[in-house]
């Protein structure tokens, strides 16, 4: 594929997307002029975009559905859900036809012209006709242009914008009147110089025409404006020249072609729907900014970024390589390549980050079908869209957090009847979040459902053999069977949620990435659903580790704090279950000899303290060999997943150093600590 | 799209084909700007151009006023007849054979 194309296909995906956050926002928001303007225009650039590839079909398609949003634009008729319905579909069906121009070329979709109809006919207050699916040949073309003989007569006055460009042909757009009306008289104004003074991108001449149609005069006014911002258009209706329509751009829109690429800053009044919509737009069409931005294929970051790695390794050498022989200038130089490495690893990590948004702008549109499946009402509430993640990790979380919302909606909010019996609100609500926090990205999901039945779970482990009648395990350990493989609830499996896709896959793709995944819940109240995710998969700070000659890596930002172990500091319960007592506190303890099936050994080692989400656990181990940047190997490209790691790493010396899972070693320690509670 | 510029002592006869969009627009500029660098009646045969961006429609308005200052005529074929009839609604092709 060329470059052009690819960029094209770029664009078109940004701008679908957009179409259906604006769409989504303004059905559950406030109207806001620029949201609506922005849905236009998306629509426009989506229609000149496609033409100039040649994809005939996709153009004439958001040609039509253009029009259709033109009306929407001028405020003169409000989103009903009906119309939302069908605008949404229009936007499945231009990826459709998307998709299709990529595998079969440009074919079009014999149910464009019935779902432009449809949409029209909503729109204009029509009752819906029964869609007849035309024939293969029919042509798609805009909405039949209605009967001319009583149609109302517009003198239509046009100054195309002052630069052509191969999307602005003033000629083009007064073709496409003809398929709204008939234009009964036309005169045209040229103002063209001579050859020697002539500018071949700058438009010289206007138009007045005669014009008649059934339409909007809106929609007339649309084709002619916006391809090129500036143009102006007067509409004066024949039979009642009082109304006279002068339409210019506005000051806003001007402003936004002089000076920036997006469009405006939102006023301070818009609805957070609004704002949100915006801001959608906002990022797309800042995508689009010339001198502010750049494609780069992924492939050529990631190489880059491999690269960085490998520097990172080559640089821990050198360090390494540094002794007591080494002069000052050497050391000198080695510190500063150093800080120079860090920052370019810093900084190409940067260019890999992509705010969430770019993963849960898509959830929207799966709340509001899935709920409508299911006769749920539903709304999604989403907060810190702008974290920012390493694109790998967002195209990995995708997956896991459909199932996860797909559940929240399917076993955890309760139908409208069910809730308004418990006193709730009808509408049940899914709250995504995201936010940083100690080197990590966190993100949540929680809903205002039913919660999680523990008996029910606690009575399918009992069924499954994994406890006894007599056994009651903690809420966690609970939680735990539910990410198991193999354990599901008949009422956990439907069309929607149990696609075969547990949540032990769920826990597995996110383990898969270096994170893990916590639930909490409370009958009646709801569930939270926790990822922890690394910010990078790439490089990390970590502490290195030792046991006999072994190196084990921690990440930095698990460590709280280290010291002397004292066997008589700790308190043994029985058998491998150990707690330590520091500083009155007792925190269970895992013996990484024991954990990693070395023998143990009679000396005094030293303790690290590892936290994630609370939760902390001592680590014994021989010794410390220091801090320093590792680079993530994955071990499951050559190797089956082992519990208790999370990747390998190459030392400075050349060695291969395992890096510890913190969130498996705490696992093993809430094992101790449940036992300790049980004993105490 | 294809623009040949043919000469004789007396004329010029540039035939345009296909079509011409704006990014064609920069060769039939510098074939105008050839042409008016000396000057001589010419004909411009657009009968086998099945479209034109208006930038070109623009070329020729200037082109033949360029040449009309200097004293110079220039002819226009008849285009055919989906590019005739979507110049003649807009007012473009009378206002160009008008000198």
């Amino acid at each position: 594929m060329d470059s052009l194309m690819q960029l094209f296909y770029d664009e078109a995906n940004e701008m679908v997307e957009g179409m259906e956050q604006v769409l989504l926002a303004l059905e559950s928001g406030e109207p806001n002029p620029e949201t609506v303007n922005a849905l236009f225009r998306y629509a426009h650039s989506f229609k000149g975009n496609s033409a100039a590839m040649g994809f005939t079909h996709l153009s004439k398609f958001t040609h039509g559905l253009e029009s259709a949003m033109e009306v929407l634009r001028k405020e003169q008729r409000t989103l009903t859900p009906e119309l939302a319905t069908l605008l949404l579909q229009a936007v499945d069906m231009i990826r459709t036809l998307l998709e299709r121009t990529r595998t079969e070329g440009d074919v079009g979709d014999p149910t464009c012209e019935p779902l432009l109809q449809q949409i029209n006919a909503v729109i204009n207050g029509e009752t819906p006709q029964p869609t007849a699916v035309p024939s293969a040949s029919a042509p798609a073309t805009p909405a039949e242009p209605p009967a001319v003989q009583s149609a109302p007569q517009y003198r239509i006055t046009y100054q195309p914008a002052p630069t052509l460009s191969a999307e602005h042909d003033p000629l083009q757009l007064l073709s496409e009147l003809r398929d709204y009306g008939q234009v009964l008289e036309c005169r045209f104004r040229e103002q063209i110089p001579p050859l020697e003074q002539l500018k071949t991108d700058a438009c010289y001449g206007s138009w007045e025409l005669l014009y008649e149609t059934a339409f909007e005069p809106a929609i007339v006014r649309a084709l002619l404006e916006l391809v090129a911002e500036g143009a102006e258009v007067r509409i004066e209706p024949l039979n009642a020249p009082s109304s006279t329509e002068t339409v210019q751009p506005t000051a806003t829109e001007t402003v936004v072609a002089a000076s920036q690429p997006s469009v405006a800053t939102p006023a301070p009044t818009e609805t957070p729907a609004a704002t949100a919509a915006t801001a959608a737009v906002n990022t797309a069409a800042a995508s689009k900014g010339e001198a502010q931005s750049i494609r780069v294929s992924t492939e050529k970051i990631d190489a880059l970024m491999n690269l960085v790695s490998e520097i990172v390794i080559a640089q821990s050498m050198l360090s390494s390589a540094q002794n007591a022989n080494t002069d000052e200038r050497t050391r000198a130089a080695i510190t500063q390549m150093e800080r120079h490495v860090r920052e370019l690893h810093e900084r190409v990590m940067a260019i890999r980050l992509l705010p969430v948004s770019y993963l849960f702008n898509r959830f929207p549109r799966m709340v509001r079908d899935t709920a409508a499946k299911l006769g749920k009402k539903v709304s999604l509430e989403i907060e810190g869209e702008e974290t920012e993640l390493d694109r790998t990790l967002l195209e990995a979380l995708s997956d896991p957090l459909t199932h996860l919302i797909r559940n929240a909606i399917d076993h955890g909010i309760e139908p409208p009847d069910e809730r308004r019996q418990n006193g709730k609100p009808e509408t049940g609500t899914i709250k995504l979040s995201a936010y940083q926090s100690e080197g990590r990205i966190y993100i949540e999901v929680r809903d205002d459902g039913r919660g999680i039945n523990t008996e029910r779970v606690r009575q399918k482990a009992i069924q499954l053999g994994w406890i006894t009648e007599n056994d009651h395990p903690s809420e966690e350990t609970l939680y735990d069977f539910l990410f198991q493989p193999g354990f599901s609830t008949a009422q956990q499996v439907s069309d929607l949620s149990g696609r075969g896709v547990g949540m032990d896959v769920v826990k597995r793709n996110v383990e898969s990435l270096g994170g893990s995944i916590s639930v909490q819940s409370k009958r009646g109240e709801g569930t939270r659903f926790l990822l922890r995710v690394p910010l990078t998969l790439a490089i990390m700070d970590g502490l290195g580790l030792t046991v006999a000659d072994e190196h084990y890596i921690v990440p930095l930002t698990a460590v709280v704090e280290a010291f002397q172990y004292e066997s008589l500091q700790h308190t043994a319960l029985f058998d491998q279950y150990e707690m330590v007592n520091v500083r009155g506190e007792f925190i269970p303890l895992v013996r990484l000899r024991q954990f990693v099936g070395l023998p143990e050994t009679d000396q005094d080692g030293l303790i690290v303290v590892l936290e994630q989400e609370g939760e902390q656990i001592a680590l014994l181990i021989d010794g410390i060999a220091g801090q320093q940047q590792v680079v993530l190997k994955s071990l499951e490209e050559n190797f089956v997943r082992v519990h208790g790691f999370a990747g390998a790493t190459i030392l400075g010396d050349g060695r291969v150093a395992l890096i510890l899972d913190v969130s498996d070693l705490i696992r093993r320690g809430r094992q101790s600590a449940e036992r300790y509670a049980a004993v105490a | 799209m294809q623009v040949s510029l043919k000469t004789t002592a007396k004329k010029y006869k540039a035939t345009l084909n296909g079509e011409i969009g704006f990014a064609e627009v920069a060769m039939l500029h510098e074939t105008a700007q050839q042409i008016t660098r000396n000057p001589k009646e010419t004909q411009i045969d657009w009968s086998s151009l099945t479209a034109i961006h208006y930038a070109g429609v623009q070329v020729l308005f200037a082109l033949r006023k360029s040449l009309e200052e200097q004293g110079y005529k220039v002819q226009f074929t008849e285009p055919n007849p989906q590019l005739y009839q979507h110049l003649h609604t807009f007012g473009v092709w009378d206002a160009l054979i008008q000198s």
